[in-house]
């Protein structure tokens, strides 16, 4: 398991100070993996917030729901109440006493239904399930608000750390491309130098090939001079005898390749 | 056997002390067997006083002695027969498990037909049951709601099941069909359910009028063993 893997699989947000600690730590030694663990928290603390702010409509919803009907119930109980109220009236204008019996039972509870909705004095502004419906109502809207506004920060957040980490990660890719450049460019440089160095010493041994040769020429005249000396000892001076065997190793070549030429062809040529 | 006098005989063996145990059916608002509902009067006043034939003469407090369940659009249907009204019953119409109607049915006086004309009346090719429009018996105009055309069409055949609360199950045929009218508040109206019913035991028209209510107009004592 990578750094990172761990830090997503386990939760950096369940890892609380643990997890600010080995952040901490990889900070110092694998910066973008300490990154890439900052970015998938805000991403995680940016989802909870998500999840959150759709928990928070639902029960928006079930509150705006509650309120309206609430508000319905209210209008029509007190329409109803108003209704019988009338008839109770002139029931007891007429001193029916069956009939005001009557409607009283009707009426009690719809009054009953009615102080419970909207409080004792049915204004539903300090008291009843209305007043609470809506003060309910008035916490979620205002905590919605509240969770979006995080909601959108931590998104922020989020969307600035990853484009941090794009841009650091280009930067860094960019260092390493220009670094294998110049790597390239020297050894580049080091075979190019390599290559004059070698043509100037191929020169070098050629002249010294050349030199070694011209000596080894003139070792081999000293050589035949010596001989010819050899073969002449007594007769002619030193001049002569280096003449002789100028001309002679120059005749003695003629000779050569003639006799070889006779000897070749049978003393046909 | 009517289904009038099926439904007292169900109230009756609820009663007795020798019941077996019940049986409950899922029902909206845990409105099973056995659980006691309060209805509020408030929509019996307001369309009261919009002109329905629908009275505030009619108690509130009920139990639940048997849940009827039938399909039909695709929906299911249910009943909650009420015991302080006989014959009457609390209605709701489904979406999935969404409450889409939810109504309180009173029984008009059930109808015998003796002979086949009599029967005809109701259930012929240009029977009451399906006509475009009915006249009650009180000389209110209703206008068939499902289907409405200015042609008659049969009555809607569907098997009701009745599970009452000793868990005994019955089954009824309806062919019926439902017809609204206006009152004088825009926001109300007032049903009229007709239906040629079959018990294994006899048949009989029988015609409810209905109104709107909303679930918060009825307050749910469930029972201590109703589904939730």
């Amino acid at each position: 398991m990578t750094a990172l893997s761990f830090f997503k699989e386990v939760g950096v947000a369940k890892l609380g100070n643990i997890g600010d600690s080995l952040i901490s730590w990889y900070a110092q030694h694998d910066p973008e993996t300490a990154s890439a663990a900052d970015i998938a928290e805000l991403g995680q603390r940016a989802e909870a917030l998500a999840h959150r702010i759709a928990e928070i409509q639902v029960k928006l919803d079930h509150d705006q729901n509650a309120v309206m009907e609430l508000t319905e119930k209210l209008d029509r109980d007190q329409k109803a109440a108003v209704i019988i109220g009338n008839r109770l009236k002139a029931a007891q204008d007429a001193n029916n006493q069956l009939v005001v019996t009557q409607l009283t039972g009707q009426i009690t509870p719809i009054l009953n239904e009615i102080e419970q909705i909207a409080g004792d004095d049915g204004s539903s502004n300090t008291s009843g399930r209305l007043f609470d419906a809506k003060q309910t109502l008035a916490v979620d809207t205002a905590d919605l608000n509240q969770f979006r506004e995080a909601h959108t920060a931590a998104i922020n957040d989020w969307t600035g750390a990853r484009e941090r980490l794009a841009r650091a990660r280009s930067a860094m890719e960019h260092a390493e491309q220009q670094k294998h450049d110049a790597e390239l460019r020297q050894q580049q440089a080091e075979r190019d130098a390599g290559l004059l160095h070698r043509a100037a010493a191929g020169q070098t041994a050629l002249s010294a090939m050349e030199k070694r040769a011209e000596q080894m020429r003139t070792d081999a005249r000293a050589a035949a001079i010596q001989a010819e000396g050899l073969r002449h000892v007594g007769g002619s001076d030193v001049a002569s005898i280096v003449n002789e065997a100028l001309a002679g190793d120059q005749s003695n070549k003629t000779d050569s390749a003639l006799g070889r030429l006779a000897r070749l062809t049978g003393g046909k040529a | 056997m009517s289904l009038f006098t099926l439904l007292r005989m169900i109230k009756e063996k609820h009663l007795s002390p020798h019941a077996p145990p019940p049986l409950r059916t899922k029902t909206p608002l845990r409105l099973s067997q056995d659980s006691a509902v309060a209805i509020s009067i408030t929509p019996l006043v307001l369309s009261e006083a919009a002109g329905a034939a629908f009275k505030t003469d009619i108690p509130t407090d009920h139990k639940i002695i048997a849940v009827g369940q039938y399909s039909l659009f695709g929906n299911a249907y249910y009943r909650c027969y009420l015991s302080n009204l006989d014959g009457g019953f609390l209605h709701f119409a489904m979406r999935t498990w969404n409450i889409a109607e939810t109504r309180l049915y009173r029984p008009m006086p059930e109808i015998t037909p003796t002979t086949a004309d009599e029967w005809a009346f109701w259930l012929d090719d240009n029977g009451f049951i399906g006509n475009p429009d009915v006249q009650s018996p009180e000389g209110n105009k209703y206008l068939r709601t499902w289907a409405p055309s200015d042609q008659h069409i049969m009555g809607y055949q569907v098997i009701e099941t009745i599970v009452d609360a000793s868990g005994a199950t019955t089954t009824v045929r309806h062919q019926m069909m439902q017809y609204q009218r206006a009152l004088n508040d825009p926001k109300l109206v007032e049903h009229l359910l007709v239906s040629a019913t079959q018990t294994d035991t006899g048949m009989a028209v029988n015609l409810w009028l209905g109104l709107d209510v909303t679930p918060q107009d009825l307050t749910v004592f469930a029972s201590a063993d109703a589904p939730v």
